[in-house]
């Protein structure tokens, strides 16, 4: 990453200055990707969804991708927590890289944040494959005390 | 920070950095002074991400055992404030970086009218989640052990609703009815007896949105800090650490909700 401006005809400058457009469009980008997260959650989740209402028109990215892979309704609800997770992925870069200036910011900074999403995934998978290891235990415990 | 630098900030009698009072004298430079703050902000904003995961494995393991209590309690939650609020932070959070930039150009008027706008988006949001809360207290659905949910009380405001979508969904999913109901009124109660330890699900939503608030709170008191440092005239292109630092801050807040909206309003 740059670690000075000089770029932008400052080299004392302090620190890189997001042009406004910049910052409209990134605004427009997350808007638009929250009602992305809603067309994919109705998708899923509501079958008399047709997509937005907009002009006389329903209007849905995610449906029309669904009906045509027509996948069993089991998949379909599991597909939900993926997709919405991905959405705020990109939405949470777009924040982190261009209001928090990541992209321009020292590599130290990029890579002290980075490395925290990794060991905060690290954290969840590793809790996840422990309490899924052990699940079936507990279940046929308790199915077993119920019986009694 | 540097409140120590001069009785006076403007008159810059501060010995070897006459342009620049808020120039601590342990910094070389003013660059390495903001580089140095900038350093300290992000390291404070990767303990506040994994200060919140302890709440999102929570979230994933509760998820996983048992999404049956998912199904059940976020009918509870409407998600229509959940985008309202979702709208409002995002919108905040890019006045709040239009201010870093105002700052950094030296243009005290834009930066005082971004900040103002960011405070109202604030206060917006708390209003929306007072109201969200208040609906959930007076149904009973509270965390685990206060967990006493009486749907029936409201069942007369949703009958008309309720009636007109309970024939196509009899055969289905109880959700669906939920679900159909749209964006209509305030909570929109859960279809069906709750399931074991429902409750859980309301731990969650009051753990993680209420960790979430308090950061809120924290956030408008690191505003109005620098609202009033900008009316004084502090910042300028040589010195806005402190706005840029509270904008990180202020962004990490609204990153934070990005990720709650879908995980409680909306996934299934």
């Amino acid at each position: 990453m740059s670690d000075h401006a000089a770029a932008h005809g400052h080299s004392d400058e302090l620190a890189h200055e997001m042009p406004v457009s910049t910052l409209i469009s990134v605004f427009l980008a997350l808007v638009v990707l929250t009602l992305l997260t809603f067309d994919a959650s109705y998708s899923i989740s509501r079958p008399e969804y047709l997509g937005a209402p907009i002009f006389g028109t329903h209007i849905s990215i995610f449906r029309p991708l669904f009906a045509a892979l027509a996948l069993p309704a089991e998949t379909m609800r599991s597909l939900g927590v993926p997709i919405a997770m991905a959405i705020a992925t990109v939405k949470a870069m777009l924040v982190i890289l261009f209001f928090m200036h990541l992209r321009h910011d020292k590599a130290l900074n990029n890579l002290i944040f980075f490395f925290c999403f990794a060991f905060f995934f690290l954290f969840i998978a590793f809790v996840l494959i422990d309490t899924l290891q052990y699940q079936g235990d507990i279940s046929s415990f308790a199915d077993s005390q119920a019986t009694k | 920070m540097s409140e120590h630098a001069v009785a006076d900030p403007h008159t810059g009698h501060d010995g070897h950095q006459g342009h620049n009072p808020f120039h601590a004298h342990h910094f070389d430079t003013p660059k390495q002074q903001f580089d140095a703050g900038k350093f300290g902000m992000w390291l404070f904003l990767v303990q506040e991400v994994l200060f919140f995961s302890g709440l999102f494995v929570f979230y994933a393991i509760v998820r996983v055992n048992h999404p049956e209590i998912f199904r059940w309690g976020h009918q509870a939650l409407d998600p229509f404030y959940g985008f309202v609020n979702t709208i409002v932070l995002i919108f905040s959070s890019l006045t709040m970086a239009w201010a870093v930039r105002c700052a950094q150009k030296g243009q005290r008027t834009g930066l005082i009218v971004n900040l103002v706008i960011t405070l109202v988006c604030a206060g917006v949001f708390l209003c929306v989640k007072y109201v969200e809360y208040s609906a959930k207290f007076e149904h009973g659905f509270l965390w685990a052990g206060r967990f006493n949910p009486h749907t029936e009380d409201h069942a007369g405001d949703h009958s008309a609703t309720e009636g007109t979508t309970s024939h196509d969904s009899g055969h289905a999913d109880a959700s669906h009815a939920a679900s159909a109901e749209g964006h209509g009124g305030h909570a929109h109660g859960p279809v069906g007896p709750p399931p074991k330890n429902a409750g859980v699900f309301f731990s969650i939503y009051f753990g993680m949105t209420g960790l979430h608030a308090i950061h809120v709170i924290a956030g408008i008191a690191a505003i109005t800090w620098i609202l009033v440092r900008s009316v004084r005239g502090d910042f300028g292109p040589d010195y806005f650490g402190p706005v840029d630092y509270v904008g990180l801050y202020w962004h990490l807040v609204d990153l934070v909700w990005i990720y709650l909206f879908p995980m409680l309003y909306l996934i299934e």
